[in-house]
């Protein structure tokens, strides 16, 4: 059972961006872009659109924007928190705010991880290539059996 | 919008007072040299006024000069320089003469002595009115030189809990000197010559010594009782309209009621109903007056008050909007920096086959300006979030945040000679973090712009700069052309080439933000290839390290 990555990220650009230093890396899991909140709920639930998922298989991790539009990431963060089936998804905040009380607030809501997307494009693909090594190689997800 | 400045200045007669003393002073002793001029001349009005008073001796009219002599030197409360210094030095020796010739002549009185001081300088011949010892000033007058005295040497003087021993002196003198003129004014000469076997105190004498009185008084209208009767606030206010009435309207009243009883218009049971009945009119319709006026500034200072809670309203709500923005600026901002950085890397790795040199070259440009763009609005954010935090005050050690900032920058370069002169001890009152901000920025520039120096000198000080404490940060690097000190401080404006001296052109908009938020200035002297200085002052420290 391969490692899915699910990216919940509204903007085009940086999907782009970041698919192309998954891929420059060598890190050729699936990648599942969900463009709003809602659509990421709908994923991790096994609800509309993705209502034939199997629930259990959780991805090995959520990259996830704090902007996003329908349900912004903090209350995607919460839902995946509070529902027991979700409650251990890996989760990493990747998002272009550097506001203090984001931080905090990510990490009380239960985030694993808050990475700061660089400007500088470089620094974007090294980040994003060290995500995918740690989460996806490195890291043992909670996969219950 | 400028707020109405309700603090009126005009409210505090300080300046004014002192300047009364001054003049008080100056009168006091051309009275005694007119007084001394009678006596050579021997000019009989010019020695009692009026050919039935009392003369004033010549140990008085000498007392007075010195007297308005001390107080003239008096008039500079704090001393700074030797010359000051001086000053008091003569005081002190001239009060201690008044007090010994007042200390003699009771010393004459109590022993019955004859020490010789009564007709030093002129003869008064025997039979004079009201003078028992010719030439011998009355003992409470004598009295009154010892009181005045001290309390010209105590002047300065306060105990541990803010009073001052020389106004309460001075209040005993002045009971003296009230009740004698007071005596001349009701003709009650036990009033003015308390022991009758004994040398009565002249009319002048009275008068002069009620000035001094007030002189003294008036020389520090800031201080002990006074500051009750020259403050701004409304009591003081209503202290100083009311009080000259009540006393003035007492007297005059009582001497007209005594003078309509002494000519038989009425007798004293009728002179005491209209004396009472006049005094309740005059004070009640004064203090009427004076209240209403005092309401109506009540009224105007109320108005202002509100004027400052609506400001302060809109100002929260404005910085509210500003946080919002600042907020949504750090997110909505970078974003499409990232596509355009990204997608230019991307074009110049997948693309570079079909990129000549000056393609690669404009999108090397392209990702340069995005980068620095990326720095600016970093820049501008912490730049505005240091103008919206709360400030907490403390006193603040700025030699040891020098002193740190300056180990951390040398670690950073070991390799760099940099010469630091650190002023030990230099405290301020004011946000430690904001100030560890400024600190860092100006340090951080010394350093900058000393980076091409090869033995660079960073020094950091105090100094005084208009009467206020400065504090300093000097380097001897790059410097600047001072014909463009104004825009030194402006954000972004730069007075050299970003490839010279990497830099967002924050850093000194940042500090005068901050010092601003203090209510300090901050300034700048520089010249080119020899150096800068920046200076700024933090205000609210009341003593400067």
């Amino acid at each position: 059972m391969e490692d899915i990555i699910l990216l919940v990220e509204d903007n085009p650009d940086d999907v782009e961006l970041t698919l192309r230093a998954l891929n420059k890396h060598n890190i050729s899991n699936e990648v599942v872009v969900a463009r709003d909140g809602a659509e990421a709920l709908d994923y991790l639930f096994a609800t509309g659109s993705y209502s034939h998922r199997d629930v259990k298989n959780m991805p090995a991790v959520v990259l996830l924007d704090l902007k996003l539009p329908k349900v912004d990431g903090m209350e995607v963060l919460r839902r995946i928190r509070a529902d027991e089936r979700t409650r251990l998804q890996p989760v990493v905040i990747l998002t272009s705010s550097k506001e203090e009380r984001d931080v905090i607030n990510s990490y009380e809501l239960g985030a694993n991880s808050y990475v700061r997307k660089p400007v500088d494009f470089v620094q974007f693909s090294e980040a994003v290539r060290n995500l995918g090594l740690y989460w996806l190689i490195l890291n043992e997800p909670p996969r219950r059996q | 919008m400028p707020l109405a400045d309700y603090r009126n200045q005009r409210d505090s007669p300080v300046s004014l007072y002192k300047t009364i003393s001054r003049c008080l002073a100056i009168i006091v002793a051309l009275i005694a040299l007119v007084v001394l001029v009678g006596w050579s001349l021997n000019i009989a009005a010019l020695k009692s006024v009026l050919p039935n008073l009392i003369s004033m001796k010549p140990n008085t009219a000498i007392c007075f000069f010195l007297i308005g002599a001390c107080l003239w030197l008096l008039r500079i409360e704090h001393v700074h320089t030797r010359g000051q210094n001086a000053a008091r030095t003569i005081v002190v020796a001239l009060a201690a003469i008044v007090i010994l010739i007042g200390l003699a002549t009771i010393l004459e009185y109590g022993f019955d002595w004859n020490l010789g001081i009564d007709q030093l300088l002129f003869r008064e011949e025997a039979g004079a009115v009201g003078t028992t010892h010719p030439g011998r000033m009355a003992p409470n007058t004598a009295l009154n030189f010892i009181i005045i005295g001290m309390a010209l040497v105590l002047i300065d003087m306060r105990n541990r809990k803010g009073y001052r021993p020389a106004q309460y002196l001075m209040l005993f003198s002045g009971v003296i000197s009230l009740a004698a003129l007071l005596g001349y004014v009701y003709g009650v000469p036990r009033f003015y010559g308390p022991l009758s076997s004994f040398t009565a105190m002249a009319l002048h004498t009275a008068g002069a010594f009620i000035l001094v009185f007030l002189a003294l008084f008036l020389a520090r209208p800031e201080h002990g009782i006074m500051k009750v009767i020259a403050g701004r606030l409304p009591g003081s206010f209503l202290l100083r309209r009311i009080g000259p009435i009540a006393i003035g309207t007492t007297i005059l009243l009582g001497w007209v009621r005594l003078l309509g009883e002494r000519a038989g218009w009425y007798d004293t049971p009728t002179g005491t109903a209209l004396y009472a009945a006049c005094t309740i009119f005059v004070f009640t319709f004064a203090l009427f007056l004076i209240s209403r006026r005092l309401n109506k500034k009540e009224v105007e200072r109320k108005k202002a008050d509100d004027e400052i809670k609506k400001y302060n309203i809109e100002l929260t709500a404005l910085n509210k909007e500003l946080e919002a923005f600042s907020y949504s600026a750090s997110h909505d901002l970078r974003a499409p920096l990232r596509g355009i950085d990204g997608f230019s890397q991307a074009l110049l790795e997948d693309y570079s086959d079909k990129l000549d040199e000056r393609g690669k070259d404009y999108l090397r440009r392209v990702r340069s300006a995005t980068q620095r763009m990326g720095e600016l609005i970093d820049a501008l954010l912490s730049l505005s979030r240091m103008t919206r935090q709360e400030m907490h005050l403390q006193m603040v050690d700025l030699s040891d945040a020098v002193q740190r900032i300056a180990t951390e920058l040398q670690k950073k370069q070991a390799e760099r000679r940099v010469d630091w002169i650190i002023a030990e001890g230099v405290t301020a009152e004011g946000d430690s973090r904001l100030l560890n901000v400024v600190m860092e920025n100006l340090l951080r520039n010394a350093w900058k712009y000393a980076s091409k120096c090869p033995r660079a000198r960073i020094e950091f000080g105090t100094t005084q700069a208009a009467g206020e404490t400065a504090y300093f940060v000097k380097d001897n690097g790059a410097g600047f052309d001072m014909a463009y000190k104004d825009k030194l401080f402006s954000p972004f404006q730069r007075l050299h080439a970003g490839s010279e001296f990497h830099g967002s052109g924050i850093g000194l908009a940042t500090v005068q933000r901050i010092i601003h938020r203090h209510g300090g200035r901050v300034w700048a002297e520089g010249e080119v290839d020899r150096g800068a200085i920046f200076y700024f002052t933090l205000p609210l420290t009341k003593r400067g390290g």
